[in-house]
This record gives C-alpha cells, sequence and structure tokens, in this order.
C-alpha cells in the first residue's frame, strides 16, 4: 500500500499537468502562449531590475509589508476561487473517491496544486520583484522565494478552511455561491485597498497616511517581509505557519471534504419547492424569451455573485467624481453602471444560451430571439440606471436626469446590441471566465470606449462646459448610431459551433 | 396495364409527400466522412428504425435532418419542403429529440414548456392546456414546481419528449429515446410513439436495443460507415441477409460484419 504522502504526489502530478495546460489554453496555442509568457517575463525582469539599481539601497519595510500583503490578498482571492472548483467542480471525484486512495491524499494533493495556482497568479510581479531586490540590494532576498511558496501554501490553506466551513455551515450549493461572492469580494477589496486615498480628503489624508504607516510595522504584519529579507526567524515563523496550516488542513478537514464533495456531486433532493403562482402562457416569442432569460439571470446566485461585486470596482471612481462634482455625477454613474452590466449579462444570455439546439430547431427568426435577449440582458442594469436618474431629477436637475436616461439608454443598448449581433456559444458558466471564447471581446471594447465618452459628455454637461458636453455627447450619439447600423447580425447558424457527436 | 389508373406523371403530383426524404447527403468532419450519399425516403405515418454501430453516422444524419447540422451536399426535405431552400416552413412540423437533452435547468417545467411553444408559435389558449396535460401523461406533474436541474436521467428524457410533443409536430426524430428510462416509463414513451405512428405521426429512431426497433419499426435503415448499407422491412431485410428465421441482430450483424472485432477482454 502507497503511503499518503506518494498517493498525493501521483495526484499532484497529475493535477499540475491539468492546471499547465489550463494556464496555456487559449486561443493562440500552447507554444506562442508559453513563448509570450517567457517574453513578458523577461520585460517584466528587464523593467524591474535597473529599477532597483536606481533606486540605491534597501525599500522601505512599509513598502515591502505592503507589497507582500497585496500578492498574499491576491493568491487568497485566486486560492479561494481554486477551492471552489477544486471541492464542486472537478469531474474525476468519482474516479478518485472509488480508488484505493486516502481522502488526506487527495485534499493534501489538491491543496499543494491551489498552491500552485496561487503562486502562478502573481507569477509575473514576484519573482521581477525579487530579481531585482536580489541583484542590486542584497544577495539575502533568495529567501523571498521561499516566502513567496510558504504564502502560497498559507493562503491556499486558508482558503481551504474557509470554503469548507462555509460547506458545513451552509451545505455545498450555497456555500458555493458564498465563497464565490467572498473571493470576487475580497479581489475588489485588494483594488480598493489600492484606491484608498479616492476616500479620503484631501485634509485627512496625511494623517491617514501616518495610521497606515503605523499598522505596516507592527511585527505580526511585517514579519513576512523581513522573513523576504532573509531574516532567520520570521522566516521560520512562517515556515511554521505554512507547514502548520496544511498540515491541519489535511488532518481534520479530510472527512469534512470528502463529505462535501459527495453531498455537492449528489443530485439534489427533491426538495418540494413552493407552488409557483398560475401564471397564464404568453404566445409572443419575445416576451417568452426575455422572461425565460429574466429568470434564469435571477435564480442563477453564482452567476449574480460573479457580476455584482464588480460594481465595486466603480467605488473609487465615484468618490472621486463625488468630490469633484458632486451629485450632478449621478448621471455618468448611472451610464457606467448600465453599460457594464448590460454588456456582461447580455453576454451571459446570448453566448450562454443553454439550448442552442431547441432555437436553431425551432421555425422563429432568430433576430427576435435575440433582441429579447437583449432586453432580459439589459433589464436590471436599466432600473438601477434609471432610479439614480430619478434621484438626480429629485435633487433638482431634470435636464440631467433626462440626458442621464436617454444615454444610460443608448450606451447600454450599444452594448448589450454588440454582444448579441456575434454570439460564441460558450458553456454558461465559463462566459464570464478569463480566457473562454464567450465575450465578443471586441465588442465589449468599443462599447467600454462608447460608455466612457458618453460618461464624460454627461460629466461635462453638469459643469457649465456646456458647448464641449454638446460635442462629446454628440460623438456619443453617432457612436450609438454606428453600432447599431455599422455592425451587421451574425447568424450563429451559419457556423458549425456544435462539435461533432462522439456517437453514432 | 390498367386503364382505370391515373397515368403516372398525374400520380406523382398528386401522391402525398414523404416525411422526409434526404437526397444525397454528405457531411464530412475534418478527414473523417460521417455521412456519404444517404438517401432516405420515408413515407408518412410510420415509424423507421434507423440502426447503425456506434460512429456510424447516425446522429450526425438526424442532426442534420433536424436542421442542426448543415450538410456539404445534398437536400433535405421535410413533407414536401427543401430545408435549404425554406428551412422556417420546413422546420414547423419537426421535433428532435437528443440522445442526452439539454434543458434549462433554473426554469420549471411548464416554464420551459411555454418556452418552446413559443418558438413554434403556438397559441397560449393551445399551449397551456397541452402543457399541462403532457405533464400528467408523462408523470411529471407532481414535479411541476421543481426546477429542472433537480430531475433524474429519465424524468430530464420525458421532459424532452414533452418539449418535443407540445407543438404538435407530424415528424418526430428521436435519438436514442429510451437511454436512461426505467422499465415503466420505457413502456411508456413506447406506447406514445406507437399512438403518435397511429394518428399519421411519422417517427425517425435510432437505437441500440434492436429489440425495439425489430417490435416497433415498420422498416429500418442500417446506415455503417457513413453510408446505408441495407433499408427495408424486417421481412425484406432478413431475406436480403440470408437468414429467413434470424432475427433483427443476426441480419445487423451480417450487415456490419467487416467492423474488426474487439480483442477479448482478460481477467
Amino acid at each position: 500500500m502507497r503511503t499518503t504522502l506518494a498517493q498525493a504526489r501521483l495526484i499532484l502530478r497529475h493535477d499540475l499537468r491539468l492546471l499547465w495546460r489550463d494556464v496555456l489554453a487559449g486561443r493562440l496555442g500552447e507554444y506562442v502562449s508559453g513563448a509570450l509568457f517567457v517574453v513578458l517575463f523577461l520585460i517584466a525582469n528587464a523593467i524591474t531590475i535597473p529599477l532597483f539599481f536606481l533606486l540605491h539601497g534597501r525599500p522601505p519595510l512599509a513598502a515591502e509589508t505592503l507589497a507582500w500583503l497585496f500578492f498574499g490578498l491576491l493568491m487568497l482571492s485566486a486560492a479561494m476561487n481554486h477551492a471552489i472548483r477544486v471541492l464542486f467542480e472537478r469531474s474525476d471525484f468519482d474516479l478518485l473517491l472509488s480508488a484505493p486512495v486516502s481522502p488526506r491524499a487527495v485534499l493534501l494533493a489538491r491543496t499543494a496544486a491551489m498552491s500552485a495556482a496561487a503562486a502562478l497568479m502573481v507569477l509575473m510581479f514576484i519573482p521581477p520583484l525579487l530579481n531585482g531586490a536580489l541583484l542590486a540590494v542584497s544577495p539575502r532576498y533568495l529567501a523571498g522565494y521561499l516566502v513567496w511558496l510558504l504564502l502560497a501554501f498559507a493562503v491556499s490553506s486558508a482558503g481551504v478552511w474557509f470554503t469548507l466551513v462555509l460547506v458545513k455551515w451552509l451545505g455545498p450549493r450555497r456555500a458555493r455561491v458564498w465563497a464565490q461572492v467572498a473571493a470576487a469580494a475580497l479581489g475588489a477589496s485588494v483594488y480598493l485597498l489600492t484606491q484608498s486615498q479616492s476616500f479620503i480628503r484631501d485634509n485627512r489624508r496625511s494623517e491617514f497616511f501616518a495610521a497606515a504607516m503605523r499598522l505596516l510595522h507592527q511585527p505580526w504584519l511585517s514579519f513576512v517581509a523581513r522573513a523576504g529579507r532573509g531574516e532567520f526567524l520570521p522566516l521560520l515563523a512562517l515556515a511554521a505557519i505554512a507547514i502548520g496550516l496544511t498540515a491541519g488542513t489535511t488532518r481534520l478537514l479530510a472527512r469534512t471534504f470528502i463529505d462535501g464533495v459527495q453531498e455537492g456531486n449528489a443530485i439534489a433532493p427533491g426538495k418540494r419547492r413552493r407552488p409557483s403562482r398560475r401564471r397564464a402562457f404568453t404566445a409572443s416569442v419575445g416576451r417568452a424569451t426575455f422572461w425565460k432569460d429574466v429568470r434564469l439571470i435571477a435564480r442563477d446566485p453564482l452567476l449574480l455573485a460573479q457580476v455584482l461585486p464588480s460594481a465595486l470596482y466603480i467605488l473609487p471612481a465615484a468618490f472621486g467624481m463625488a468630490e469633484f462634482g458632486g451629485l450632478k455625477l449621478l448621471g455618468p454613474l448611472a451610464l457606467v453602471l448600465a453599460t457594464q452590466f448590460s454588456i456582461t449579462l447580455t453576454a451571459v444570455c446570448a453566448s450562454g444560451e443553454e439550448c442552442w439546439d431547441l432555437i436553431r430547431l425551432s421555425p422563429t427568426p432568430e433576430l427576435r430571439l435575440r433582441l429579447a435577449k437583449m432586453a432580459a440582458g439589459m433589464a436590471l442594469p436599466v432600473i438601477v440606471s434609471f432610479t439614480l436618474c430619478a434621484i438626480l431629477a429629485a435633487i433638482g436637475h431634470p435636464v440631467l436626469a433626462l440626458l442621464g436616461v436617454v444615454y444610460s439608454f443608448g450606451c447600454a443598448a450599444a452594448g448589450a446590441w454588440l454582444q448579441v449581433v456575434r454570439i460564441k456559444p460558450t458553456p454558461r458558466r465559463d462566459v464570464l471566465k478569463r480566457g473562454r471564447h464567450g465575450y465578443n471581446i471586441v465588442g465589449s471594447l468599443v462599447a467600454i470606449a462608447i460608455m466612457f465618452t458618453g460618461a464624460v459628455g454627461l460629466g461635462l454637461a453638469g459643469s457649465t462646459h456646456w458647448v464641449a458636453a454638446t460635442v462629446v455627447l454628440g460623438v456619443t450619439a453617432l457612436a450609438v448610431a454606428g453600432c447599431f447600423t455599422l455592425v451587421g447580425f451574425e447568424e450563429v447558424a451559419s457556423r458549425e459551433f456544435t462539435p461533432p457527436p462522439s456517437a453514432g | 396495364m390498367d386503364d382505370t389508373a391515373p397515368p403516372l406523371a398525374a400520380a406523382i403530383t398528386t401522391a402525398p409527400p414523404l416525411a422526409c426524404e434526404t437526397r444525397n447527403l454528405r457531411k464530412i468532419f475534418g478527414s473523417t466522412k460521417a455521412v456519404e450519399r444517404l438517401d432516405l425516403r420515408i413515407p408518412r405515418g410510420m415509424l423507421y428504425g434507423f440502426l447503425g454501430p456506434n460512429g456510424a453516422g447516425k446522429t450526425t444524419s438526424l442532426r442534420m435532418i433536424a436542421g442542426l447540422l448543415k450538410p456539404d451536399l445534398g437536400d433535405i426535405f421535410i413533407q414536401g419542403v427543401s430545408l435549404r431552400a425554406d428551412p422556417t416552413a420546413a422546420k414547423q412540423p419537426l421535433a428532435y429529440v437528443p440522445d442526452d437533452p439539454v434543458l434549462y435547468g433554473k426554469l420549471r417545467p411548464l416554464e420551459h414548456l411555454e418556452f418552446v411553444a413559443a418558438l413554434w408559435n403556438l397559441p397560449a389558449g393551445t399551449a397551456q392546456p397541452r402543457a399541462e396535460e403532457l405533464l400528467r401523461t408523462l408523470g411529471l406533474w407532481e414535479k411541476r414546481d421543481d426546477y429542472i436541474e433537480s430531475f433524474s436521467r429519465g424524468m430530464k428524457q420525458k421532459m424532452a419528449l414533452a418539449a418535443a410533443l407540445i407543438h404538435a409536430p407530424t415528424v418526430m426524430l428521436l435519438d436514442e429515446p429510451l437511454t436512461g428510462l426505467d422499465a415503466a416509463s420505457a413502456r411508456l414513451v413506447k406506447d406514445l410513439l406507437n399512438d403518435f405512428v397511429h394518428r399519421g405521426g411519422t417517427v425517425i429512431l435510432t437505437t441500440h436495443i434492436l429489440d425495439v426497433a425489430e417490435r416497433m419499426a415498420e422498416r429500418i435503415g442500417i446506415i455503417h460507415a457513413g453510408r446505408l448499407a441495407a433499408e427495408g422491412t424486417l421481412a425484406e431485410l432478413r431475406e436480403r441477409a440470408g437468414r429467413t428465421g434470424g432475427t433483427l441482430e443476426d441480419v445487423f450483424l451480417q450487415v456490419t460484419a467487416d467492423i474488426p472485432a474487439p480483442p477479448p477482454l482478460t481477467a
């Protein structure tokens, strides 16, 4: 009988192979992606190494602590995301659970694979910085590589703990949603951390920075940075934490992990739902499609958990705008919210359509269905945006509110249209994943450009720059009209998106 | 010659069109010829069994007939209407149930059927009672408030059948419809299909269960390596294979005999 470690090594080798292929998967192909990866890595090194030589001397401890904190949080966010996949979405559990393999070995291998994924997340940042530091400052920064690895193990174990506590508490299905929300919120909070100066008024900034510096010098926070500098005791402490956490995770959580997997893979019990209200059928295919897609969005907490936290990314800009122009800038905010979420949700409705075969089999013209999908994707964002415009009108800016309504709707419609004209059928759960093909990327970039132009136009309209506002809003209107007139409808049916059947 | 018989030209123009006809159909995936020169003529009001070994081209043929795959060559006619020339009209009488049906997991059965009925322009007053009746007939009424994602494989298969029947099609294409069904459900589906055929509908069905084809199909086509290797009634196929007393399995194995036998399993 092989030992737990030997079993874990076997599973880990297999997991790392899959992880590496997933990293390199994309439209460019493995070799081109790999070459691109190497070139980018060399460029990053070519920037950081001379930079460290120019800096002359060791960076401040607070800066290093902040950097390790930032990378640690990024890795934790990646580990939490990966934990969800490892726990709920891998299809090899039937094989692993039916094999004579210890659950501890499986969990250990999966934690190690999560650590590798978390470490890869910051591959383009940490090694170039460490290379610069160890060449220009001190060879003791070589210890930073060990810190990177230990930190990856520690945050991965923390990710497993967090996810499995959620599983124990909420059950696997709801835990999946809340873990996704937490990972997304954590990712957004890292971004908010970098933008924290936007939230603070000018006269309080120096006070804020002084407090932040005091915090960053606290031993319990700065010991990671000290370990990175090659100091023995902090390095030992970090190693003890990482090894202890990983061993504890494997020892204590193996059973919970396996229970979660088994429960998560089981067919949902026939839990009796509240009887739905009997509603008359509609004969209109547009209405039926609209309501079908709205229901599918509203009933998919995982999708909402992926989409809604992205609103947090708008917060710094909103605070910055508020300081600059006050509540008049609700108009641009409404436009940005409407357009951004319309693009995302329409992409999910269109490219993530689950039953393309059914739609292509039917005698209904596809254009009608796509317009209904566009409406479904826009419904929620436009309601939110119109509410913000109503507030703007209520506080005494009716003209700005009207412009906000018109331009929010126009830009959102243009963004949604660009998603429905060119559909790339993709499994629904993959549409929002990075590197997948669900998004119409070019369309999204064009829509985001229009969104920014419209937001600037509305911002100018809220100030006294009426001439500039008229010009920018005119350009936006032309761009929106251009989307509808110049970008033609492309039939999905003309493409063979269905893979050749494997049998028969 | 019988003087009372109508002239041949008149007979051609007045004869009801075939339920499904394929002419010189071809589909190639990369270097693999999935279907090659497939000519089918399936009259109305019959159950046509479409058999073949794995990878023979059954599913590809069915997906082309359903309009889900574009043939590289040839044309398909559904009740005399060319799928290439007028896909909307040709698809109106069609229903297709794939072997692994994809349904909207987060919808309830009636919501799913409402959407399908709207796709086929069915009036709401007709669609709703028919949807409810289908759910009752297929034993899904008790599950009407559950999301489809919580259904078992067999229930999903029945749900797909309900979605196929909601617009009262006249030509049904079924790919392995009995997969995953328990004995009672399989009987129910077979009865439904027989009833559909007796009321004038046409069923084109692929199956690996030769007994089912033997008992239910009026005509059988055996596809092999993308080509129609044999076609006819069971008696005609037996006669052609020179096995008057043989079963469909004997005929099938003889027609597809050039497939290399798998290596024996070792203990």
